[in-house]
């Protein structure tokens, strides 16, 4: 079947591509996170660079991608390896990566379609889809004109509901008993933190430039490598001036709700329209596009009927840009599928324009759980 | 069967394991040649004592081929992968104190807690080219505790000995290790965040749940733990 599905996905491909077993680990570590690295197979070579045996099918087709440019659809398939609490550690994986396409409603489309067609080669024809959409949610925090780093701190939670959940909250409390991040002080001279504290309430960059090169001074720390004095102090600045900030009920409403919706992907459109109505959001261009990506999943035959939008999935990797979505089958615990936008993960592996992206992978092993043939 | 028990081989663990074990009327008599590493309970055949690094005791507790161990639980919990599955924390036992902590340069003036250091992590690949790097060698408790912040864009460095002076020297822009007063940390012009202490250590009597606890050991582990508990 991996041969099958690998070759049926060709068909619909520009390019295929052979990626070694053996990688290195780096770029994998540098655009996944070091928490990744307890999943994966990490080896040393004799002249000391890490390397892994390939956990993913993305990265390293990036990175091909990087020195051969012009776009195109890469169709993979083969084993991964990934260290797992029980069972098995490798794993049979098929996919599709779709770079450089520019017309991203479409490109969407025509991923998340190819996906339902190759479960559908496996058998497995009555398919729930769960999507969601990174560029909606980011035009949601836009709309509500939060300080900077308290909207990229919104933004980068995305995906994870719990977090995100909590964080609205901490900020709707915020203020309530002054700055919270003010307890706590084990130790330290009280009066020193008083003065920073007063220059960035002041907004006295001069004042803090030199208090914090007289630290880092002692502390012989360079101040051209890494953080530079003046980079602390301009976000000494605005965090005081976010310390006073706290988000009110009917921001932080606005947020929730959001986040609640949940429907049907053929009424998602008018459900969106619907809360922009009601809240004021200007979803803008997102929503445009939302619709279209539902228009050409239509043309394409995807029974949209099956598909549910869910306004707060996502993955709370800082790649994904876009859609995101995990096909499953009832009964099956886990996903047959998954996949999604992620336009920042070229530029991330270095490249020096950027590049939409978008592609899936299918994971064997979990469609025959789900009663696929494999 | 005996009970085996691995107890630190060198150090100030050592004594005051032994003062531990002395003060329950448990005497550890000393091995019959310098160079010998076993030994036993003065009247207790039913108990064995294997002196043993303390970093060694966590990994054969790990596999299960000693009953007890005496050892950090900071050791514990960084070399045993889900430790709370695979170990017992018996006892506390009241000495051997560290806190394992996250510390950045007192110069960041502006980073206090874990969400400071978030937002700072967040943005060091666009900034200055390649991810926050934070030195340590406890990657395990380092990844856990990171995760469970929602921290991910990071990158750990390994760090065999004086990772306090990991940021002075350019190799790591912050720290998690182990620190008992705190003064090392100040010392070297790093303070500890807010809500950093990921771990407060001591040793432990630890009981490894993968050895055999056949015959009588298993009463034997419930007397220890009754009399060592202070």
């Amino acid at each position: 079947m991996l041969e099958h599905l690998t070759s049926f996905l060709a068909a619909r491909c520009s390019q295929t591509v052979d990626i070694p077993i053996l990688q290195p680990a780096d770029p994998f570590l540098e655009s996944a996170g070091e928490d990744l690295r307890r999943r994966i197979f990490l080896t040393e070579t004799i002249d000391g660079s890490q390397q892994c045996l390939r956990p993913e099918f993305t990265i390293p087709i990036c990175l091909h991608h990087a020195r051969n440019r012009p776009p195109a659809r890469y169709a993979y398939g083969g084993t991964v390896f990934r260290q797992t609490r029980e069972g098995a550690a490798e794993f049979e994986q098929v996919g599709l990566e779709d770079l450089g396409n520019a017309d991203a409603a479409r490109a969407d489309a025509d991923a998340l379609a190819d996906a339902l067609d190759a479960l559908a080669e496996c058998g497995l024809t009555l398919v729930d889809v769960t999507l969601g959409d990174q560029a909606l949610f980011n035009v949601v925090v836009e709309n509500l004109a939060l300080p900077r780093a308290i909207a990229a701190r919104l933004v980068r939670n995305f995906g994870n509901p719990a977090q995100l959940k909590g964080l609205i909250e901490q900020l709707t409390r915020n203020g309530d008993n002054g700055d919270v991040a003010n307890g706590g002080h084990q130790g330290e001279d009280g009066a020193g933190h008083n003065t920073i504290e007063k220059m960035a309430l002041a907004q006295d960059a001069v004042g803090l430039v030199a208090h914090i090169e007289e630290k880092m001074a002692a502390a012989g720390l360079s101040s051209k490598v890494g953080r530079s004095p003046e980079d602390i102090a301009r976000r000494a600045i605005a965090k005081a001036a976010e310390g006073q900030f706290q988000l009110e009920a009917s921001r932080a409403e606005i947020l929730r709700g959001f986040l609640d919706l949940v429907s049907p992907l053929d009424f998602a459109t008018a459900g969106l329209k619907e809360f922009a109505k009601a809240t004021g959001i200007d979803f803008a261009d997102a929503l445009a596009a939302f619709e279209e990506r539902s228009a050409h999943l239509s043309v394409r035959g995807v029974n949209v009927a099956r598909m549910v939008y869910r306004a707060s999935f996502g993955r709370n990797l800082e790649y994904y840009t876009g859609m995101l979505f995990e096909a499953s089958v009832a009964g099956a615990e886990r996903a047959v599928a998954g996949g999604g936008r992620y336009d920042s993960l070229c530029t991330l592996l270095g490249s020096e324009v950027p590049v939409p992206a978008v592609g899936f992978s299918i994971s064997l092993d979990r469609v025959a759980e789900a009663g696929g043939k494999t | 069967m005996r009970l085996t028990i691995a107890v630190p081989s060198k150090g100030r663990l050592k004594e005051k394991t032994l003062q531990a074990f002395a003060a329950a009327g448990l005497e550890v008599m000393p091995p019959a040649s310098e160079r010998s590493y076993q030994t036993t309970i003065a009247g207790r055949d039913d108990i064995e004592i294997a002196f043993l690094s303390a970093s060694e005791i966590a990994r054969e507790l790990a596999l299960g081929s000693v009953h007890l161990g005496v050892t950090g639980e900071d050791l514990a919990r960084e070399t045993i992968p889900q430790a709370e599955n695979v170990v017992d924390f018996l006892v506390p036992l009241g000495f051997g104190h560290a806190d394992v902590v996250v510390a950045v340069p007192d110069a960041w003036v502006d980073v206090e807690t874990m969400s400071d250091l978030d937002d700072v992590a967040s943005v060091y690949r666009a900034r200055y080219g390649r991810r926050l790097r934070v030195a340590t060698k406890y990657w395990q408790l380092t990844q856990g505790f990171f995760g469970h912040h929602g921290i991910g864009v990071y990158r750990i460095v390994e760090s065999l000995g004086a990772t306090e002076g990991a940021p002075a020297a350019g190799s790591a822009d912050a720290i998690v290790d182990i620190t008992s007063t705190g003064s090392t940390i100040r010392a070297n012009q790093l303070k500890v965040l807010s809500d950093g202490v990921i771990l407060k250590s001591q040793a432990n009597l630890i009981a490894s749940n993968r050895a055999s606890w056949a015959s009588g050991t298993r009463a034997t582990r419930d007397e220890l733990a009754k009399v060592l508990a202070i």
